[in-house]
C-alpha cells in the first residue's frame, strides 16, 4: 500500500523535476534570445525561478493532505448519513452480516476439511493402500489391507520410504474407577515416525515393541488423557489395566493430532469413532497366516520422486502374485488402489462442500443485490441531495466516490457483524457436522478465514455500491433540481433497473430453492427406504468380552445366553437378542456363498455379510421372517438363515420357501442348512443397496464382541439404566458403553446428508426472505412515487380492485421473468447435484413445482401490501402528495 | 485573509487560462503582461498553485510539443474549472465592492 503511494508520488515529482527544468531552459533560451551568452542565461534563469526544494515539498505535502482530508471527509460524512437513516443502515447491515457470515463460516468449514493441510510431515507424499478384486461386484470387491502383503511389500519396496499398517482394537478398560469400553488402535512402532508426529509426551514406539508378549505399552491421545486422568502430568509409566493385561503407558499424543476414524480410511474397515489409545501391532502368527485377511489398513510415504502410479505397479506386481499363489483354484487377481492420504481425510464430502460454497455464493449475491436495490431506492430520494452539492462545486466523481465510501463503510460494519454470526456459525457447524469427519474439529476462526471476510466486504461494497455510485455519474443532476420541484417522480432508467434487479433476485433464489428442494426431498426418500428393521422403541449396547476372561467358547456363549435371560425378564421388555453387526454399522464381514452342488469356487455366486445371531435376535430387531424358522439354541448340525437377496442371488426363478432345507458353503466347509429365510436389512446406510445377508446361530460361532438388543413396550432409554444393571450384575468390570437407540443409530447414518440438507435449506431460506423483502421494498417504493397518479387514477373512476391488479401485475412481472430464468438454472444446477440426489431425477417435478409455488406465493404475498394500500388511497390526499 | 488571497492567485491563473492553454512560463509572462507588470507571480506560488487547482479538478495538463521543440507542461481549463471562475469572480467582486465601499467615505 505504501509502496504504491510513493511510487506514486515519486512519479508526481519526477513530472515536477521535469516541468521546473523545461521552465528554466525556457527563460534561459528567452535571456540568450535577449543576448545573454548561453552559460550566463542558464544560471540567471535558475537564480531567478528561486527554491525548487520548497515547491516540491509544497506540492507532495498537498497531494498527500488532500487524500487523507478526502477520506475522512467522506468517511465522516457517511457516518453522519446512515446515522440519519438508521433503520435502511441497520437492515442493510443484517443483510450484509447474513450474507458475509454464512460465507464466512462455510469457508471456514471448505478451510479446514479441504484446505488446511494435515498435522504430518509431508502429508501429499503419504498415501493409503487398498485392494481391489475386480471379479467381485458391488462393493465386496474393494477392500483394506492383509498383514501378509504389508511385510511382503515393506521388506522388498523400492518405491516407499517406509511403509506402516494399523487396525482396529476394541479394548476393556477395568482397574481403577468405572470399568470403560476404550476405542483403540494396533499400530506399527513406525506409524507415528512416518506421519512425523513427535509425542507431546514420553517417546513414542520402539521396533521392540512389535514382539508378541513385549507388547503391553500404550500411547494415550491427548483427549482420554485429558478425559480420564484429568491431564495428570506423571501419566507416563502408568500401568492400565486393558483386557486383563497390563499396559505401561509411554507416551502421550499432541493435542492436534488427527487420524482416520469410522469408516474414513475404508468402509470395509471399521474404525472407533474416537481413538483413544494405541498399542503396538504385534502380529500373531495365526493373524499372518490367515489368507483372506483384510482388517488392516496400510498408509506408505513415497520415496520423493516417486510417482503415485509407478508405486502402484510395484506393489501391485506383489499382490497379484500373491493372490495367484494363495487361492490357486480362484481366478481372481488382487490389485492394489492407491489413494493419497489428504484426500481420503476429506472422503465424500468434497461435492456437498462444493455445492455448499455455490449456494452461499448465490446468498451473498442476492445480498448484494438487495443492497443495491435498497441504495437505487434512496438514490432517487436522495437525488435533490445531490443535485445541491453538484451545484455546489462537487464533482460528480466526487459524489460517486461518496456513494462507494458510504457503501463500503456499510459491507465493513456488515462484515464486524457478519464474522461474529460465522463465529457462531461454525460452533453449530461443528455440532450438526457428521462423526465421521473428524478434520471439522479443526475449523476456527483464523488469519485465512478472516483474510477471507475481509476480501469479501470488500467484494460486496464494490458489488452493491458500484451500480448506485455509476448511476450518478450518467444522470444530469442540474436537470433534477428542476424536477425535484415538481416533486418526486421516477425516470424510466432507473425504474427499469430496479425492475431487473428484482428479476435477477428471484432467478437466484429460484435455483437455491430449487437445490433445497431436490435435497429435502431426496432426504425424505432416503428416510424413507424399506429398512427391514424396527426403528422405534429398539435399545442396543455393543459388548466385547474381554479374551483373558472369556477363553472357551462355552463361557462367551453362556454369558450372552445369561445376559438375555436375564434382560428379556426385565418388566417392559419385550424381546431381547444379539447381533454381531447391527444393521447400517458393517459390510466389512463378508464370505462368498457356494452352492452345495458347486465343486469349484465360483466367483458368480453372490457374497454375503456375515453375522452371527441369538435365535430372539430377529424379533427383537423385527426383522420378518418370510418363510421357515429362526434358529434354536441347541442345533444338532450347522444352520443358517438368510435374507431374501441371498436367496434370490442363489435361486433366481425361486420362491422363498424353496431355500429351506438346501444346504450351502459360505467360504469354505461346513455345509450348512437353511431353515429360514428373512427380509433384508440395510447393512451399510440407508442409501445403498442391501447386501445379501447370512445370519449364524451365536452357538456355532461363539464370538466375543457382539450388540445385545432389547425392544421395550415403552421408551427405550428409560430401559437403559435396568439392562446396564444386568450386564453390570453378571460381570461387574465388564463396560457398558453408551447404550443407543435404533432411531438414533439411524439418524447418525444420514447425519452427512442432513448435514448439507439443513444447511442448504437454511440457506434457501434465508434466500427467499432477502428476496421478498427485495420484491417488498421496491413496490413498495414505486407505489409511493406514484401516489399522486394512483390518486389522479382513482379520482377519475379506477375501481380499487383495477388498482389492485396494476400493482400487482407490475410487482409480480419481474418475478415472473426471475424465475423462469430460475428455473433453467436450477435444471443445470440439479445437474451438478447428480450424485447427491436420492431416488429422484434432476428435474424432480415435486421438487421443482414445490419450489416455483413458494416463490410465486411469496412474492404474491410481498406485492399485496403495497397493493392493498394503493388500492385503499384518498384521491384527495394522494392528490396533495408530495 | 490569506485564503482570501490564496483564492486571488487561483482566480488570475484560472482567468489566465480562459484564453487557452499555456505552459507555467507562458502563465508568468501573461499575468505579467496584462497586469502591465503590475503582478509579479513568484515561482514559489505558482506551481504549488497550479497543483492545487489540478487536484481540485479545476485544470489538468498534459505535456505537449512545443515550436521550440521542447515539450512543456500545458495547463488548460476544464468545465468544472469554468464553473469555479465565475463563483471566485463573483466572490471578487464583492469582495471588491466590499473594499470600495470601505474605501468611499475618505474620497468623499
Amino acid at each position: 500500500m505504501w509502496d504504491w503511494a510513493r511510487r506514486l508520488w515519486s512519479r508526481a515529482d519526477r513530472d515536477l523535476d521535469r516541468e521546473i527544468q523545461a521552465h528554466v531552459e525556457w527563460e534561459a533560451e528567452d535571456l540568450a534570445a535577449a543576448g545573454l551568452p548561453l552559460e550566463d542565461a542558464r544560471v540567471a534563469a535558475r537564480r531567478a525561478f528561486g527554491n525548487t526544494a520548497r515547491i516540491q515539498e509544497e506540492c507532495r505535502e498537498m497531494s498527500a493532505r488532500t487524500a487523507i482530508e478526502a477520506l475522512v471527509q467522506d468517511l465522516n460524512y457517511a457516518v453522519r448519513v446512515l446515522w440519519r437513516s438508521r433503520g435502511f443502515a441497520a437492515a442493510a447491515i443484517a443483510t450484509l452480516a447474513l450474507g458475509i457470515g454464512a460465507n464466512t463460516a462455510i469457508f471456514s468449514v471448505i478451510y479446514a476439511v479441504l484446505v488446511k493441510p494435515l498435522p504430518y510431515y509431508q502429508p501429499d507424499r503419504l498415501v493409503a493402500i487398498h485392494i481391489e478384486i475386480p471379479q467381485f461386484k458391488g462393493p465386496a470387491g474393494s477392500m483394506a489391507e492383509r498383514p501378509r502383503d504389508y511385510r511382503e511389500w515393506r521388506s522388498h519396496t523400492t518405491v516407499f520410504s517406509d511403509l506402516a499398517i494399523f487396525g482396529a482394537a476394541a479394548l476393556n478398560l477395568t482397574g481403577q474407577g468405572e470399568p470403560e469400553r476404550l476405542g483403540g488402535l494396533r499400530v506399527s512402532a513406525n506409524l507415528f515416525p512416518m506421519v512425523g508426529v513427535p509425542m507431546a509426551r514420553g517417546r513414542g514406539f520402539r521396533p521392540e515393541d512389535e514382539i508378541p508378549g513385549g507388547d503391553a505399552v500404550a500411547i494415550l491421545s491427548h483427549d482420554f488423557w485429558m478425559r480420564r486422568f484429568a491431564g495428570d502430568p506423571a501419566i507416563l509409566d502408568r500401568r492400565l489395566e486393558v483386557d486383563g493385561r497390563s499396559f505401561r503407558v509411554v507416551g502421550v499424543l499432541p493435542a492436534e493430532f488427527v487420524f482416520v476414524t469410522g469408516k474414513q480410511f475404508h468402509p470395509a474397515l471399521p474404525l472407533p469413532s474416537q481413538i483413544d489409545i494405541w498399542v503396538p501391532m504385534a502380529f500373531s502368527n495365526a493373524e499372518l497366516m490367515k489368507l483372506p485377511n483384510f482388517d488392516y489398513g496400510v498408509i506408505g510415504r513415497l520415496k520423493p520422486g516417486v510417482s503415485l502410479e509407478r508405486a502402484r505397479q510395484e506393489l501391485d506386481a506383489v499382490s497379484v502374485r500373491f493372490g495367484r499363489e494363495e487361492w490357486t483354484t480362484l481366478p481372481m487377481d488382487l490389485h492394489t488402489v492407491m489413494v493419497s492420504l489428504p484426500e481420503v481425510f476429506t472422503g465424500d464430502v468434497r461435492p456437498g462442500l462444493t455445492l455448499l460454497v455455490g449456494a452461499v455464493g448465490l446468498l451473498l449475491l442476492i445480498a448484494c443485490v438487495n443492497l443495491a436495490n435498497l441504495l437505487m431506492a434512496r438514490m432517487t430520494g436522495r437525488r435533490r441531495e445531490f443535485a445541491t452539492r453538484a451545484a455546489l462545486g462537487a464533482r460528480q466523481s466526487r459524489l460517486a466516490r461518496q456513494l462507494l465510501t458510504e457503501s463500503l463503510l456499510l459491507a465493513a460494519l456488515g462484515a464486524a457483524a457478519g464474522a461474529v454470526l460465522a463465529w457462531w456459525g461454525t460452533r453449530l457447524a461443528i455440532s450438526l457436522g457428521p462423526a465421521d469427519l473428524p478434520m471439522l474439529q479443526r475449523v476456527s476462526l483464523n488469519a485465512p478465514v478472516l483474510w477471507f471476510t475481509s476480501a469479501i466486504a470488500l467484494l460486496t461494497g464494490l458489488g452493491f455500491g458500484l451500480l448506485p455510485a455509476l448511476e450518478t455519474m450518467r444522470i444530469d443532476l442540474a436537470d433534477d433540481l428542476k424536477e425535484g420541484a415538481r416533486g418526486f417522480t421516477d425516470g424510466p432508467r432507473s425504474g427499469r433497473l430496479r425492475k431487473a434487479l428484482v428479476t435477477m433476485e428471484a432467478a437466484l433464489s429460484t435455483a437455491l430453492l430449487a437445490a433445497a428442494g431436490l435435497l429435502l426431498h431426496s432426504f425424505v426418500n432416503v428416510t424413507h427406504v424399506q429398512k427391514g428393521f424396527a426403528v422405534e422403541r429398539v435399545l442396543s449396547a455393543d459388548l466385547s468380552l474381554p479374551q483373558r476372561t472369556y477363553q472357551t467358547p462355552q463361557q462367551r456363549t453362556g454369558f450372552y445366553r445369561d445376559v438375555l435371560s436375564r434382560i428379556t425378564a426385565l418388566p417392559g421388555v419385550i424381546a431381547s437378542g444379539a447381533v454381531t453387526d447391527l444393521p447400517l454399522t458393517n459390510e466389512s464381514k463378508t464370505k462368498l456363498i457356494q452352492l452345495e452342488s458347486d465343486i469349484t469356487t465360483s466367483l458368480e455366486r453372490p457374497v454375503a455379510a456375515w453375522r452371527h445371531a441369538t435365535p430372539e435376535y430377529f424379533n427383537a430387531m423385527g426383522i420378518p421372517l418370510l418363510a421357515g424358522r429362526p434358529f434354536r439354541d441347541l442345533e444338532p448340525s450347522p444352520v443358517a438363515v438368510i435374507s431374501q437377496s441371498l436367496a434370490k442371488a442363489l435361486w433366481p426363478d425361486a420362491q422363498p420357501e424353496s431355500a429351506l432345507g438346501r444346504r450351502i458353503r459360505a467360504g469354505g466347509p461346513p455345509l450348512t442348512t437353511i431353515v429360514g429365510v428373512v427380509a433384508d436389512v440395510r447393512t451399510v446406510s440407508l442409501e445403498a443397496k442391501p447386501m445379501p445377508q447370512m445370519y449364524r446361530p451365536y452357538t456355532q460361532g461363539s464370538e466375543a464382541d457382539m450388540s445385545v438388543v432389547v425392544r421395550s413396550a415403552q421408551d427405550p432409554q428409560s430401559l437403559a439404566r435396568a439392562v446396564r444393571g444386568e450386564i453390570r450384575s453378571l460381570d461387574p468390570d465388564l463396560p457398558v458403553p453408551s447404550m443407543k437407540t435404533m432411531r438414533e443409530i439411524v439418524s447418525g447414518s444420514v447425519a452427512q446428508r442432513r448435514f448439507q440438507m439443513v444447511l442448504i435449506l437454511a440457506f434457501a431460506g434465508l434466500a427467499l426472505v432477502l428476496a421478498i423483502v427485495g420484491i417488498y421494498g421496491v413496490v413498495s417504493y414505486s407505489v409511493l412515487l406514484r401516489t399522486r397518479e394512483i390518486g389522479l387514477r382513482i379520482a377519475l373512476g379506477a375501481q380499487q380492485s383495477d388498482v389492485l391488479r396494476s400493482v400487482l401485475k407490475e410487482g409480480l412481472m419481474p418475478v415472473v421473468a426471475g424465475l423462469a430464468m430460475g428455473l433453467a438454472g436450477a435444471a443445470a444446477t440439479a445437474r451438478a447435484l447428480k450424485s447427491l440426489l436420492f431416488e429422484i431425477g434432476p428435474l424432480d417435478p415435486v421438487a421443482i413445482g414445490g419450489v416455483a409455488c413458494l416463490l410465486l406465493l411469496a412474492a404474491t404475498a410481498a406485492c399485496y401490501v403495497p397493493a392493498r394500500w394503493a388500492s385503499r388511497l384518498d384521491p384527495t390526499e394522494a392528490l396533495r402528495h408530495e | 485573509m490569506a485564503a482570501q488571497l490564496h483564492g486571488t492567485l487561483d482566480m488570475i491563473i484560472l482567468r489566465t487560462l480562459l484564453r487557452g492553454p499555456a505552459h507555467g512560463h507562458g502563465i508568468t509572462r501573461l499575468i505579467q503582461q496584462t497586469s502591465d507588470d503590475v503582478l509579479r507571480v513568484d515561482h514559489g506560488s505558482l506551481y504549488p498553485a497550479l497543483h492545487r487547482l489540478e487536484k481540485q479538478g479545476w485544470i489538468d495538463s498534459k505535456w505537449e510539443d512545443t515550436d521550440r521543440g521542447r515539450q512543456m507542461r500545458f495547463y488548460r481549463l476544464t468545465r468544472a474549472g469554468k464553473k469555479q471562475l465565475e463563483v471566485e469572480e463573483s466572490n471578487w467582486n464583492e469582495l471588491a465592492q466590499a473594499i470600495a465601499r470601505i474605501l468611499r467615505p475618505v474620497e468623499e
